[in-house]
């Protein structure tokens, strides 16, 4: 099996030191996640190695401590600049029809974007309503003109569950005048790209976040790079769906939980043969 | 130095930096990687590793020295080295050899 070199180890920590990750618990102990990483890498031979080491200078470990801060940003922004011309604003989950009445983490952003923009249209000229189901809109608001709508979620991916989510939203509860904005805490650059191509505006309270190796700016050959990660990935259970992140988006994200975005090598659990694999950033 | 930064901790990481082994006895040793990552940090800056200009880390002959002298020397409680010194080795013995040990001090039967 292959082992982790004294070299190794230094760069991991040094990775961990330039990421800001704690290396060490509150008790002086290794943190779970070094050692998690410490366990990932001696699994994998010199040049898997040294493709995780390269990659994970990259990741965006958006947790649950950081999500009052984007939440209040992405108020910072609705409020600044995106409210001019209207004087009602409505912030809902992005949900699919088949999620309403699943705990999803769009509830949970939408919570604490709630109380953001609630405190800044105190005294403004529009006025706030945010509701934890898409049916409430023509429910409570029926005779609303020109109205700026937020369809929210912590993370946008793929970009796949967003634009049903708004198809769906325009089909069943939409009207003409409304203006429809997608807002995330974090979001993938061509889950953006792609719905903007459709029209479909998204702001996101964090920079958006490019593939992890396609789009990467450390890696030379991109083409080994991939095959590196597909050789690693044959050794996991996976569904195909999920080989490079789910829908090929080569994620480097961590949110409250883990994104099936990401490369499976950081959160799929299970080993093809059936044992388990050292995910750091189980999902 | 504290004791995860003895000189046996030091002497054993040269030797697995210049055997191109992996940290396994250094974990084994109870020290973490984070206390691995600062040992590597203080041979390098002591003088005892060194980067080439290929990219690989080797022993310089400071550490080679000091790998060295640590096989010479004598047994150091602290640490736990086990010497490689001479004077240290017990001769083997054959399978039906008698072999009588020492009485303990001021013992005589």
């Amino acid at each position: 099996m292959p082992s982790l070199t004294a070299l190794d180890a230094t760069r991991l920590v040094e990775l961990f030191e330039a990421l800001r990750w704690s290396v060490r618990e509150a008790d002086g102990v290794e943190s779970a996640r070094l050692t998690l990483f410490r366990e990932l890498l001696h699994e994998l031979d010199a040049e898997e190695k040294e493709l995780i080491l390269t990659i994970t200078a990259d990741f965006y470990l958006h947790a649950l401590d950081s999500y009052q801060a984007s939440a209040a940003r992405l108020a910072d922004m609705v409020a600044v600049s995106l409210v001019d011309g209207h004087d009602f604003v409505v912030a809902l989950p992005l949900q699919r029809p088949k999620d309403v009445g699943l705990p999803k983490s769009a509830g949970l952003a939408l919570y604490l974007l709630r109380h953001e923009l609630a405190e800044r249209s105190r005294g403004a000229t529009w006025r706030f309503c945010a509701w934890d189901r898409l049916n409430l809109l023509n429910q409570k608001a029926a005779t609303r003109t020109n109205a700026l709508i937020l369809l929210v979620d912590d993370f946008i991916g793929s970009g796949t569950t967003a634009r049903e989510c708004v198809a769906a939203f325009r089909r069943e509860h939409a009207r003409p005048s409304d203006k429809v904005i997608l807002c995330a805490f974090v979001a993938l650059s061509r889950a953006a790209e792609a719905l903007n191509a459709e029209g479909v505006d998204l702001i996101a309270a964090n920079p958006l976040q490019r593939r992890g190796i396609s789009d990467s700016t450390r890696l030379r050959d991109k083409v080994a790079a991939l095959a590196t990660m597909d050789n690693i990935e044959l050794r996991l259970k996976l569904g195909a769906d999920y080989r490079r992140g789910y829908k090929q988006s080569e994620a480097l994200v961590y949110m409250a939980r883990c994104p099936n975005n990401t490369f499976p090598v950081y959160w799929a659990d299970t080993r093809k043969t059936g044992g388990v694999w050292p995910a750091p950033f189980r999902r | 130095m504290n004791e995860r930064y003895s000189g046996a901790n030091l002497a054993l990481l040269i030797e697995t930096i210049r055997a191109r082994e992996g940290i396994d006895l250094l974990l084994e040793r109870g020290l973490d990687v984070a206390q691995i990552a600062d040992l590597l940090r203080a041979a390098r800056l002591g003088g005892f590793i060194e980067q080439r200009e290929s990219g690989e880390t080797v022993p310089t002959d400071a550490g080679l020295r000091f790998l060295s002298d640590v096989a010479k020397s004598t047994p150091d409680e602290s640490s736990g080295w086990v010497t490689r010194a001479e004077r240290h080795r017990v001769p083997n013995i054959g399978a039906f050899d008698v072999f009588l040990p020492e009485a303990p001090p001021g013992r005589h039967d």
